[in-house]
């Protein structure tokens, strides 16, 4: 048996080091729904209870697997194409953004990501509302926020809805625009994610008007056909068609 | 003056004075001649009353004639005979024969002629007769040459459609001479093509009535045709393969009873579709949608034939062939998806965007363990149709995706696996997608249909 040389050693250790375990990556963690916010200069995160909530609603109801964790992200930051779904909400004027986040978000939108513009103020016309406006008008200059009819398939992606709502009805509609044939952005002007906020005691920290718990329901309902919208798009529309196309052929 | 031309006189006046001039001239004289009456009532001798009285007329009347100026008119007559028009049809339905396994309709309406020759010749000295063969169109023939050519009939019979209505308005029209027209008789077996080919129309009653002289119609052949014909069938000019083509078929059927008919569809003397339809008694006409799916590309002769009975007229009209382009349809691809994931709207959009790929997604949205918090017509989710995927229909599908299908799922396929196996073996594609919760790193209860894989 020869002897360990110190050079030997070495070279082993250094052999060993390539093997050092690295941090396993589950395999399909990248295909779980983590919704991220929008982090900007202003108050950014004023309903923290909300979406960790809605992820459990989303993962408890349907079979869509989510994180619990909400990831936060400057518009700028390149991991931002890592979460197809983020979330925009404040309850005062947003700040102005820089150019770079701007052109940031608006190829996020193109490649196919989803932006939710919440409204935590509910107030229809309020600060919040034009500084948003004016904001997707600098992202989207061509596109324009259209009210989204009530046919649309974000109303039966998962439940069957006759409208939007949240903690607060400012408006009976929420708008969208449309990017490529799908919804990219959607604005809420009723502090949707307000009506989900529920602390780790067990209660609802926002009182939801004027429907009650009843409205809360609807409210969540909505943020699972949200979550169901972005991830299958208008797969609803297609059962329209199943029967047509399953007839087409016969053997 | 020259008398010997004149043969025939009458008297007339040659005043010119108006009518009611003569007339109050006659009252006139008439008025003095009774006033005389009354003159001579004063006259005791008879005999000078009866003198003067006879004087006194003669006077009257003779003013009268010359009033009247009456002179004879001679007058050169001659007597006109009026035309009769015969018109015998010369079409090729006249080859039909008049009775079942007898002589042609042509033969026999010459024979007629030919016996009621001289008939026509005692008609002459009162009559001109003008013999005309007619089908599109009329032509001038005669009568003595028509009766010599009663063996060669069918040769004569060539005309491409019959139109009586527009043949009997050119008889009359064609006039010789100012002759007016005493009557017409028509010698067809009444398959009309124009406006009588279904029934008496009212605009052909007024273009008959416009003629103005009777017509008489001596109808050609005993019995009416038994016939089966396939009238029209309707169909594309190219399918897709394994896609439905529908061909319409119209037939038509005369002298038969109320029958089903079976109409079929041969390849290549392949029966690929039937159908039997109903057609006859009070029912002429049927129409009838045949079915079938083309399995291969190709251009092919298709013919859509029904059965030939005893007793028709043709034969020929009992089938009709189509050709038919089958071409490659686009690809069938059915996406079978155990959850929602970002992966998965990748998948279905870069496959619904492909204009080559016709693509059926079914999404896995609620698994049992999922508490949707709501009643199920809340819902917009439809029941899973596993049946209808795999085992009906999966043999019409080019490649069927699994993606992310976990094992629960697999489970609930597990009748259905020996059926994908097959169909893997016979031709079709599978593709196995991992995610989550299939063929990952912790999966080791693979399903059995990976024994399908090489």
């Amino acid at each position: 048996m020869a002897a360990w040389s110190r050079r030997t050693l070495l070279k082993a250790a250094l052999a060993a080091g390539a093997a050092w375990p690295l941090r396993a990556l589950a395999f399909g963690e990248a295909s779980r729904l983590v919704f991220a916010q929008l982090r900007h200069g202003g108050r950014w995160d004023p309903r923290p209870d909300g979406l960790p909530r809605l992820a459990w609603e989303v993962a408890k109801r349907t079979s869509i697997e989510t994180s619990p964790i909400v990831r936060a992200l400057s518009a700028a930051d390149p991991d931002l194409f890592r979460y197809p779904f983020v979330v925009l909400s404040s309850d005062v004027a947003l700040p102005s953004m820089a150019d770079a986040e701007v052109s940031a978000l608006r190829r996020y939108l193109s490649y196919g990501g989803f932006l939710l513009v919440d409204d935590a103020s509910a107030l229809s016309g309020g600060p919040f509302e034009m500084s948003a406006r004016e904001l997707l008008a600098r992202v989207l200059p061509a596109a324009r926020l259209a009210r989204v009819a009530r046919e649309h398939v974000l109303y039966k992606s998962f439940y069957l809805l006759d409208g939007p709502t949240g903690r607060s009805v400012a408006r009976p509609d929420v708008e969208g625009i449309d990017v490529g044939g799908r919804l990219a952005v959607l604005y809420s002007p009723n502090d949707l994610v307000g009506a989900f906020a529920r602390d780790s005691l067990g209660s609802w920290e926002l009182e939801v008007v004027p429907g009650g718990e009843g409205q809360r329901e609807k409210a969540i309902r909505l943020g699972v056909n949200l979550a169901m919208y972005a991830l299958c798009l208008d797969y609803k529309e297609d059962q329209v068609h199943i029967p047509f196309i399953m007839k087409r052929r016969r053997i | 003056m020259d008398s010997a031309s004149y043969n025939a006189w009458r008297l007339t006046s040659l005043s010119t004075l108006p009518g009611w001039a003569i007339a109050i001239a006659c009252v006139a004289l008439c008025f003095a001649i009774w006033l005389s009456f009354r003159g001579i009532r004063a006259e005791p001798s008879a005999l000078r009353r009866r003198v003067l009285v006879g004087l006194r007329a003669a006077a009257g009347l003779l003013l009268l004639v010359l009033l009247l100026e009456p002179g004879v008119e001679l007058r050169a007559e001659s007597r006109v005979r009026a035309r009769i028009a015969l018109l015998l049809d010369t079409s090729r339905s006249m080859r039909f024969p008049a009775a079942p396994n007898g002589v042609s309709r042509a033969e026999a309406m010459l024979t007629w002629l030919k016996s009621r020759l001289p008939d026509l010749s005692a008609l002459a000295s009162r009559f001109q007769i003008d013999v005309y063969g007619f089908d599109k169109e009329l032509q001038p023939q005669d009568a003595d040459k028509l009766a010599g050519q009663v063996q060669k009939a069918d040769e004569i019979a060539q005309g491409p459609s019959t139109d009586i209505v527009g043949a009997l308005s050119s008889a009359a029209a064609a006039g010789t001479g100012g002759r007016p027209l005493a009557g017409l008789i028509v010698a067809s077996d009444g398959a009309d093509n124009a406006e009588l080919s279904e029934a008496m129309t009212p605009q052909a009653t007024s273009e008959l009535r416009k003629l103005g002289a009777p017509v008489f119609a001596l109808p050609v052949g005993a019995q009416a045709l038994k016939d089966l014909a396939i009238d029209k069938v309707v169909v594309d000019d190219f399918a897709f393969v394994r896609n439905q083509v529908t061909v319409d078929v119209s037939i038509s059927a005369r002298g038969f009873p109320s029958t089903d008919v079976p109409i079929v569809i041969k390849r290549e003397g392949q029966i690929v579709a039937q159908k039997t339809v109903r057609v006859g008694g009070g029912q002429q006409r049927a129409e009838a949608k045949l079915s079938f799916v083309p399995d291969r590309t190709g251009k092919f002769a298709f013919q859509v034939a029904a059965p030939v009975y005893e007793g028709e007229a043709l034969a020929q009209n009992n089938s009709r062939s189509f050709v038919l382009k089958v071409i490659r349809d686009r690809v069938r691809v059915v996406l079978v998806v155990g959850r929602p994931s970002w992966d998965v709207r990748f998948l279905r959009q870069l496959l619904k965007r492909d204009p080559n790929v016709d693509l059926i997604s079914f999404f896995i949205l609620r698994t049992p363990g999922d508490d949707t918090h709501s009643s199920q017509d809340e819902l917009s989710l439809i029941p899973f149709p596993t049946q209808e995927i795999f085992q009906e229909q999966l043999k019409t599908f080019d490649l069927v995706i699994f993606q992310d299908f976990g094992n629960r799922p697999w489970y609930h396929l597990s009748q259905y696996l020996d059926g994908i196996a097959s169909y893997v073996r016979d031709g079709g594609a599978l593709a196995i997608v991992g995610g989550e919760q299939a063929l990952s790193a912790s999966d080791s209860r693979q399903p059995r249909s990976t024994a399908s894989c090489p």
